[in-house]
């Protein structure tokens, strides 16, 4: 039985860990595969949705209420699906390969950057075609402002614009000496940062005067000298520049003095806040990484292997990275700990989270990574059937369900029909039925609780607490239906070890 | 646990009853000093407690009379009757959980963790029964075949409890209440919603140990 230094050796191997433990369960069941399985079910997460594509995708999104996601492909094919049901679903057919795309926080546009420098503004659920905007000869990337009433590209011939979303019309237009791989509106909606090949970053204001300028460190000669990425901090006090010499730069946002270079082991492929502006994420060559956003400190290195692209959750509690060898994590921020692991055949180029962290989607390619990264204009031929767009649970097998308490759990209890009922050490009383939580209330005692028994029936719970505060409390409700004090002076007093309740 | 409007508290020093039918607090009060860990059979009509000197004292409510007592390497902990009532299970600090046989007091079965015993619970059909120990493990064990069948890595474990249907255990481990597949059956199933592809041929030639001929 060889799975687990099979998983251990290659995360990459983790499904076929999975295959083999759970042949081996069924042959013989023994504890030794029941560990394997377990553990490796864990990490694997289940696939809800599948979107097949004819060539490589590199952009995947979610709408701001995570109820629909999109992904667009080279194949020129943008699909709109609802989360909880593939066919109901918007396909859009380009006409050219997709290199980015942004959906409107209503839902009613998604707008699409494509390799012919269009960037073209659809209308949903329909998919008619609004408006065609020329951003140059090939596109990298779109975004919105913070309001949607400007739509802003970046292309490869050096090209940057910003246009008006309703009208059409053109607000500005700049250029860079070299490629524009990325750009961001500043949450305030009056600034435009840019990065390029050029080895700058600028913030442009919307008249098109350039307001600053943040170049690459030159010492060492043969470094690349791109930058990579631009991301504003929520607050809007400082922009993070990514560079493919290997630094992160934090820069004041206004000015754009330089407050930090980080020095990373590669270059740096993705740069990312979480929406509360508490982390950073990077995505590099050499791995990803979280960093304290205030101090620019390391909080966790996350794995290792060129990762391409990195994602939070809205409540920055969960973060996404996409990795060069196929493998899509889910990282818990605070900890470091992987959540789930999604195996792509090849490389896997996006992710994106829903924003309450409940899905996960992810797009691949199927050839090396940089192949495609930097490539910019004409891309090679690619073939294979991994390209395509996934939708993944960030949930692992093996449990069916996990409540978190408000405070360490001291008394638990089940009643009939699974209705359960916690009592903590902060005096909260969490009452739920079955492993997903459904029907849950939370009712307060006044105390730190000790013991926690439902009566016969399952209608009722009587609690125990410090101070001899003892209580019976509506199963379905948390109202209070009665109430005992000091029972016996201290918390052992009112231990109701056994409490059965007249019925 | 129920019975005719009674209450029984379990305190440090010994357990009190109040408004008992049958004589409860008399009783306790003569079991002595330590009765911290106390618990009703389903039909009320036994009731067993952790006494200080490493037993357990099963007891008639209804005679008020001491049936039996099991013997324990070391303080008991945790105790649970079978749904059916035929049975008990303890768990000690002897690192030990036992099943005993509720009306004779024979040892039925016993269990090895690798530290305190903390929780016990059946599976609602009896077939199992799953504990919780100091060695940041909780467990589920077949009683047909005496063998562990699960096991469940925790920090710590401080309650388990089996679903109504005994489809999923319960553990609780600091603030965390998780819902555990544990049945081999289950995460079989589990397994076969996750997996994209079969084993290929070649995999199973290198992996898996030789089928033994007919």
């Amino acid at each position: 039985m060889q799975a687990e230094p099979v998983r251990q050796d290659s995360p990459a191997l983790l499904e076929r860990s999975v295959l083999l433990a759970a042949e081996a369960m069924r042959r013989a069941p023994s504890l030794e595969a029941e560990q394997v399985l377990r553990k490796d079910l864990q990490l694997l997460p289940r696939v809800l949705q599948r979107q097949r594509h004819a060539r490589p995708v590199e952009v995947v999104r979610f709408s701001r209420d995570g109820l629909r996601w999109a992904a667009g492909g080279r194949d020129g094919v943008v699909r709109v699906r609802a989360v909880v049901d593939a066919a109901d679903a918007t396909t859009i057919t380009v006409g050219a390969e997709v290199r980015d795309l942004v959906l409107s926080a209503d839902g009613q546009l998604v707008v699409t950057a494509s390799g012919d420098g269009v960037a073209r503004v659809w209308e949903l659920p329909g998919g008619g075609l609004r408006s065609a905007l020329q951003g140059g000869t090939s596109l990298a990337r779109v975004r919105f402002s913070a309001d949607e009433s400007m739509i802003a590209t970046a292309s490869w011939d050096g090209t940057v614009a910003i246009w008006q979303t309703a009208t059409g019309r053109e607000v500005m237009r700049v250029r860079h000496d070299a490629a524009v791989l990325h750009l961001a509106f500043a949450p305030s909606g009056d600034l435009l940062a840019t990065s390029s090949q050029d080895g700058t970053a600028r913030g442009w204001a919307l008249d098109g005067r350039e307001v600053f300028r943040v170049s690459a460190e030159t010492d060492g000669a043969k470094k690349s000298r791109t930058m990579s990425r631009v991301a504003f901090a929520p607050d809007g006090a400082r922009l993070a520049i990514g560079c493919g010499a290997g630094s992160l730069v934090i820069c004041d946002a206004r000015t754009g003095a330089v407050e930090l270079r980080v020095p990373h082991a590669g270059h740096v492929r993705a740069v990312v806040y979480s929406a509360d502006g508490r982390w950073l994420a990077t995505g590099e060559d050499g791995g990803a990484a979280i960093w304290d956003a205030q101090t620019g400190r390391l909080h966790r290195r996350l794995c290792d292997g060129l990762v391409g692209d990195v994602a939070f959750d809205a409540r920055g509690e969960l973060l996404a990275t996409a990795g060069g060898d196929g493998l899509a994590r889910v990282w818990t921020c605070t900890t470091g700990v992987e959540r789930v692991r999604a195996v792509h055949a090849h490389a896997t180029t996006a992710v994106a989270l829903s924003p309450e962290g409940r899905l996960l989607a992810t797009a691949s390619a199927d050839h090396g990574y940089d192949q495609w990264l930097d490539a910019g204009g004409p891309t090679k031929p690619f073939h294979g059937d991994a390209n395509g767009a996934w939708l993944w649970e960030t949930r692992g097998g093996a449990v069916a369900g996990a409540i978190e308490c408000a405070g360490q759990v001291l008394a638990f209890a089940r009643g009939s029909d699974d209705r359960f009922v916690a009592g903590t050490a902060t005096g909260t009383v969490p009452l739920w039925s079955g492993p997903r939580g459904a029907d849950a209330v939370a009712t307060r005692h006044g105390a730190r609780v000790r013991c926690a028994v439902f009566s016969p029936d399952g209608a009722r719970v009587a609690i125990g607490g410090d101070r001899g505060l003892g209580c019976v409390i509506d199963a379905t409700t948390g109202a209070t239906l009665a109430r005992f004090d000091g029972v016996d002076g201290g918390w052992r007093g009112s231990q109701a070890a056994t409490t059965s309740l007249a019925s | 646990m129920t019975t005719g409007g009674s209450l029984i508290w379990s305190t440090g020093s010994g357990a009190m009853a109040a408004d008992a039918g049958a004589g409860d607090a008399d009783l306790l009060a003569a079991l002595g000093d330590y009765c911290a860990v106390v618990t009703l059979s389903p039909d009320c009509v036994l009731l067993a407690t952790a006494t200080a000197d490493r037993a357990v004292v099963l007891v008639d409510r209804a005679r008020g009379v001491e049936l039996c007592r099991l013997a324990h390497g070391d303080q008991v902990s945790a105790l649970q009757f079978s749904a059916d009532g035929t049975r008990l299970a303890t768990g000690a600090e002897d690192h030990l959980a036992r099943v005993w046989d509720a009306a004779t007091g024979a040892e039925l079965a016993r269990f090895a963790h690798e530290d305190d015993v903390g929780h016990v619970a059946f599976s609602p059909d009896g077939q199992h029964l799953a504990t919780g120990s100091f060695d940041r493990t909780a467990r589920i064990w077949s009683l047909a075949s005496g063998r562990e069948v699960a096991r469940l890595p925790h920090e710590s474990v401080s309650a388990v409890a089996f679903t109504a249907d005994g489809q999923l255990v319960v553990t609780v481990s600091d603030r965390l209440v998780q819902f555990w597949l544990w049945s081999p059956k289950s995460l079989l199933a589990d397994a076969a919603t996750r997996v994209t592809r079969g084993l290929t041929e070649q995999e199973v030639r290198r992996s898996m140990p030789k089928e033994r001929g007919p």
